[in-house]
């Protein structure tokens, strides 16, 4: 069995040796390697007329990327729970007043969003600034899965509020409160999913 | 991040949070809420402290727990006991509004000042504790 290792070698002598992509590939796919194998292995040379091949340069795994975008989504999906928190604890005070229980929920939350709102914003605005100066360290393999475990989150959450929803709607437990922070739940959710959706559009482009 | 939604994020969050402070009210709010709780728990222990000297308490091993330490926690002031034969009352000043605290239904208030009040009932010889 050879290693990915071995066919990028392998690919690299075919294209010193001037074959063409789809001779490479059909050679390829006889000898068993998977169709996106051979793609990843072939995009790692750029496809000009130049010898020797002229290789791409390859995602990159950086200590400064993780801490960065760790901490950034960190703060997001941290100060996103806790403003669903306290949204629903406004809802449930201006609905029922007379409880007072929420009273510890409310300060914690605000306190945690005082933390990590100026957090996000401002490590959102520095990497994005970053990457507009640097389309290249778009390449970062961690800021793409941040963005994806990110979504994954939002997509899970609001997959779990229209599960709720339903349920409470059979369960004859629908009532306005609950309603509107359901409501609540899939605005910033729904927000978070959309704004890295259409984001990743311009990210994985490379 | 566009403008927009930079400043509608910022909007959002600070409207939920200014609203939750609206709510809840500042650490000034919080010391008087804690203050109160601590007035509510030592007007149940000063009422233990005397049903249990009352008599029915000396049948039990243990020894009735002194009371004698309590005290408002802003003033320092001893709280007002007033006692009689069979009905005694223990009272403190609360500093927030009897509304706010649900959890002492059991407090008779007359203004800012509020209440406990146990009867001696009859002929169970049990002190319990006066409702609304």
């Amino acid at each position: 069995m050879a290693s990915s290792k071995d066919l990028a070698v392998f690919v690299r002598d075919a294209l010193s040796a001037g074959k063409n992509r789809a001779e490479i590939a059909s050679v390829l796919t006889q000898a068993g390697w998977s169709t996106h194998e051979i793609t990843d292995a072939l995009d790692g040379w750029a496809d000009v007329p130049f010898a020797p091949p002229v290789p791409r340069p390859q995602t990159v795994v950086t200590a400064r990327d993780f801490f960065i975008y760790a901490l950034m989504f960190g703060a997001l999906l941290f100060g996103a729970g806790y403003l669903v928190g306290l949204l629903h604890a406004l809802i449930d005070h201006l609905l029922d007043a007379s409880a007072r229980t929420a009273d510890h929920r409310i300060r914690w939350a605000v306190a945690v969003l005082i933390v990590t709102l100026p957090l996000y914003l401002w490590l959102a605005t520095r990497e994005r600034a970053r990457l507009a100066a640097d389309p290249a360290l778009q390449r970062s393999a961690i800021r793409n899965w941040m963005t994806y475990v990110t979504l994954l989150f939002a997509a899970a959450v609001l997959l779990g509020d229209l599960v709720a929803v339903i349920y409470a709607f059979l369960n004859g437990d629908f009532t306005l409160q609950f309603a509107l922070k359901a409501l609540v739940v899939a605005g910033i959710a729904g927000g978070i999913f959309g704004y890295y959706r259409a984001g990743d559009g311009r990210g994985a482009a490379v | 991040m566009n403008k927009l939604l930079f400043v509608a994020v910022i909007a959002v969050v600070s409207g939920a949070v200014v609203s939750g402070l609206a709510v809840v009210g500042g650490p000034g709010q919080a010391r008087a809420e804690k203050r109160d709780d601590q007035r509510f728990a030592d007007l149940h222990r000063i009422a233990d402290a005397i049903i249990c000297d009352a008599g029915d308490g000396r049948a039990f091993s243990r020894a009735c727990r002194s009371a004698a330490d309590a005290t408002d926690p802003q003033t320092g002031a001893a709280y007002e006991v007033t006692q009689g034969e069979d009905a005694f009352q223990v009272c403190a000043r609360f500093e927030l509004a009897q509304a706010e605290s649900p959890m002492r239904d059991a407090l008779h208030f007359d203004g800012a000042r509020g209440c406990l009040r146990y009867q001696l009932a009859q002929p169970s010889k049990q002190w319990v504790i006066e409702g609304h």
